[in-house]
């Protein structure tokens, strides 16, 4: 697949990702008569919401976030894909990327390097290494369920994948990574990708829906 | 100089910064301070530990924030700075009064509703309101609920922290719909604390250890040894860890007279007291712990400690503020833990430590230092080897005067006689239960205690040091029952 489409399918996706969905904790309430908690904003702005059939969640009071150390987002994603953290990715096909990135993704290099302690902020390559490392992975698990293995995308194995299929992959992919079922909106919206004429094959589509899910700021940070 | 004894160690422990004033011509804000802005507003959750932090009016002491600009213009003006400390202390309440009902920060509140709110009344991101859940909240339609203890979301946040991987979706179900999932989530801890990526080699307890220890791989003896092997920070991390784990009494980071042998796969730490004699023929002359047994002080006396930090110095001024920093949690490079009114230092080593500019942080770094300065670092004895004549070896180097120094200090303006002493008072004073629980703190919840957590974190290290008798295990299950950690 060309750069262009891959970067076209990534932003794409992004658009669709970045949709809030009930568990997002930017979501803010409207400051309504009866049921409502005070929103974080005292502007009044109601903010993003959810899908218009989706509940609010209310925003969170102390909004407070931590990334996942370079290992446990490597052990998670392992996990949710049946894959070993030595198979996610490899850089030059020798070096795991885990380690190689380390400081970009948010861990230390003590002995040799005298990096004690994270970088307090996320460096320009910060996103870029969670990036490669999730499409590899994805990419590797695609790859040997299409080789029948079947563990994510079973529903592929004869190349292509009808809404039913897809919607059944996502859910999969969502509950494995997010550790949560799948809102009606993410199913539809990353089903839906496949239908993108940039997107040549079920395959394709297969690795970045899993990309997509595998890179949303739920499952990098928690 | 009179001594003041303005602060004690809790005071000091708890806000973590002492200001000093640096110019003359300037009204600096002093340590009187804290307290009098509490004696004003005793109700402001900032004040909960008795004085309020120095950044309610400070960004790095004694640059002054938004509140403390607006303080100086009110506050004596045309008075000669610096001012007196009582005459400060006296004069502070008029001044504060005057900017009540000012914004200093533009946040649309008021100083006043800030103070007694507990927000950042310096910082425009931070005001009152949006931290009550008030009304009938829908939580049967929330992913978390922001309101309350969240089952789920704490399940998750202690699994990730100690276990070094999330849960599953079917575990995260399981302990939601327990009976008590509190108590699932507590046996959860538990097991965590056993695991490799709490305790192993490199995994969490290590990463609190890495700026303490400050490994440097070119250095290392032993195991990987580095190009030039002077010693093995290995020991530094197994002691670190086997004080840190298992209930064990964590003021022993300062106080051990033993160290810690560690085996991997699985990883286990035991704890063993060797002679330097018995550790040479043990382990080789090149990693062996070479301080006598008597004289041990934990972390302090490790040689590493003495080859990275010490090296070369006669009065090892750098160790003994590392260990300030990393064990107490005060920096005296940023003004914290300054013990005002201190005796003007004795210039033993000719360094200029007694003019005025100096003076305001060696007043307490030198004494604090003296009891360090036994111990040979880099040259003239093997790294940790403690000699009462030490100082006999810098008379060429350093002058005649070098041998007056004492080896008796102070630390938090205690007398103490050697190293021994000051690591016990190090290890029983508050600071040290502070830093220590500041450590997990940061490391659980994501950051620093904000004003709100103010309670919490009181509470969390004042059981720390009493009814957990140092026990990092015990705390950490109180610290995942705070609402700073267990609210989403």
């Amino acid at each position: 697949m060309s750069l262009d489409r891959i970067t076209f399918a990534l932003l794409l996706l992004g658009v669709a990702g970045c949709r809030d969905r009930g568990g997002d904790a930017a979501v803010a309430s409207d400051a309504s008569d009866d049921a409502s908690t005070t929103a974080a904003d005292p502007s009044g702005d109601s903010g993003t919401t959810g899908a218009p059939d989706e509940p609010k969640q209310a925003a969170s009071l102390r909004a407070s976030v931590k990334r996942k150390a370079p290992d446990v987002y490597a052990r998670d994603l392992s996990r949710a894909l049946g894959l070993g953290t030595d198979e996610l990715c490899l850089e030059l096909s020798q070096y795991d990327c885990t380690s190689s990135h380390r400081i970009a993704l948010g861990g230390v290099d003590p002995y040799d390097r005298a990096v004690y302690e994270p970088l307090a902020e996320p460096g320009i390559s910060s996103p870029l290494a969670i990036d490669r490392i999730a499409l590899s992975a994805c990419g590797e698990r695609v790859t040997r369920d299409l080789a029948g293995e079947g563990l994510v995308f079973a529903e592929l194995a004869d190349g292509t994948a009808s809404a039913d299929d897809r919607a059944a992959i996502v859910d999969r992919l969502v509950l494995r990574l997010l550790r949560r079922p799948a809102e009606p909106h993410e199913l539809e919206a990353i089903a839906a990708l496949a239908d993108d004429p940039n997107i040549p094959d079920a395959r394709t589509w297969g690795q970045l829906a899993c990309f997509a899910i595998a890179t949303t700021l739920e499952n990098v940070f928690y | 100089m009179e001594q003041r004894a303005h602060f004690t160690p809790r005071v000091l422990g708890v806000l973590a910064a002492i200001v000093v004033a640096a110019h003359a011509h300037d009204a600096a804000a002093q340590p009187t301070g804290p307290a009098a802005f509490c004696a004003a507003y005793p109700d402001a959750p900032a004040c909960d530990a008795g004085a309020a932090a120095c950044d309610t009016c400070h960004e790095t002491p004694p640059a002054r924030n938004l509140i403390g600009r607006a303080i100086e213009e009110g506050l004596l003006p045309g008075e000669d700075r610096p001012l007196d400390p009582e005459v400060f202390a006296d004069a502070l309440p008029g001044a504060l009064l005057a900017i009540e009902g000012l914004d200093s920060d533009d946040d649309g509140f008021v100083n006043l509703d800030e103070w007694l709110a507990g927000s950042d009344a310096a910082d425009g991101d931070s005001f009152p309101g949006g931290q009550v859940c008030d009304g009938e909240p829908d939580k049967s339609a929330w992913r978390y609920d922001v309101c309350s203890y969240d089952a789920r979301f704490t399940f998750t946040r202690v699994m990730i922290d100690v276990c070094g991987e999330s849960p599953t979706y079917e575990e995260i179900e399981e302990v939601a719909a327990a009976e008590d999932p509190r108590a699932l989530i507590h046996e959860t801890l538990d097991d965590c604390l056993q695991s490799e990526a709490w305790r192993g080699r490199d995994g969490v307890l290590w990463q609190i250890a890495h700026r303490k220890i400050r490994p440097l791989a070119a250095l290392k003896a032993g195991a990987s040894e580095g190009d030039i092997p002077l010693g093995d920070y290995e020991d530094d991390y197994n002691l670190f860890v086997y004080t840190q784990i298992d209930g064990h009494d964590a003021r022993e980071l300062l106080t051990a007279g033993y160290h810690v042998e560690r085996t991997d796969d699985p990883t286990t730490y035991v704890p063993y007291a060797r002679t330097p004699a018995q550790d040479t023929a043990a382990r080789g002359a090149g990693v062996a712990q070479l301080t006598e047994i008597d004289r041990r002080a934990g972390m302090l006396t490790t040689r590493w400690n003495f080859v990275l930090n010490t090296m070369f110095t006669p009065i090892p001024r750098t160790t003994a503020a590392a260990a300030y920093r990393s064990y107490l949690g005060l920096d005296i490079a940023k003004m914290q833990g300054l013990q005002i009114g201190a005796a003007l230092p004795a210039d033993y080593d000719n360094k200029g430590v007694a003019a005025d500019e100096c003076a305001v942080c060696h007043s307490t770094l030198d004494p604090l230092t003296y009891p360090f300065s036994r111990y040979v670092g880099l040259g003239g004895g093997a790294p940790g080897d403690y000699r009462a004549n030490r100082m006999l070896s810098y008379v060429d180097t350093e002058g005649p005067g070098i041998v007056d120094t004492p080896e008796a200090g102070a630390i938090f303006g205690q007398p103490v006689d050697d190293l021994v002493e000051w690591a016990a008072v190090a290890a029983d004073s508050d600071a040290f239960a502070q830093a220590t629980t500041r450590d997990y703190w940061v490391l659980m919840v994501g950051e620093s205690p904000r004003d709100i957590d103010v309670a919490e974190y009181t509470t969390l290290w004042t059981d720390f040091e009493g009814d957990h008798a140092y026990s990092v295990d015990a705390m950490l299950h109180d610290l995942i029952d705070t609402e700073a950690y267990s609210v989403p």
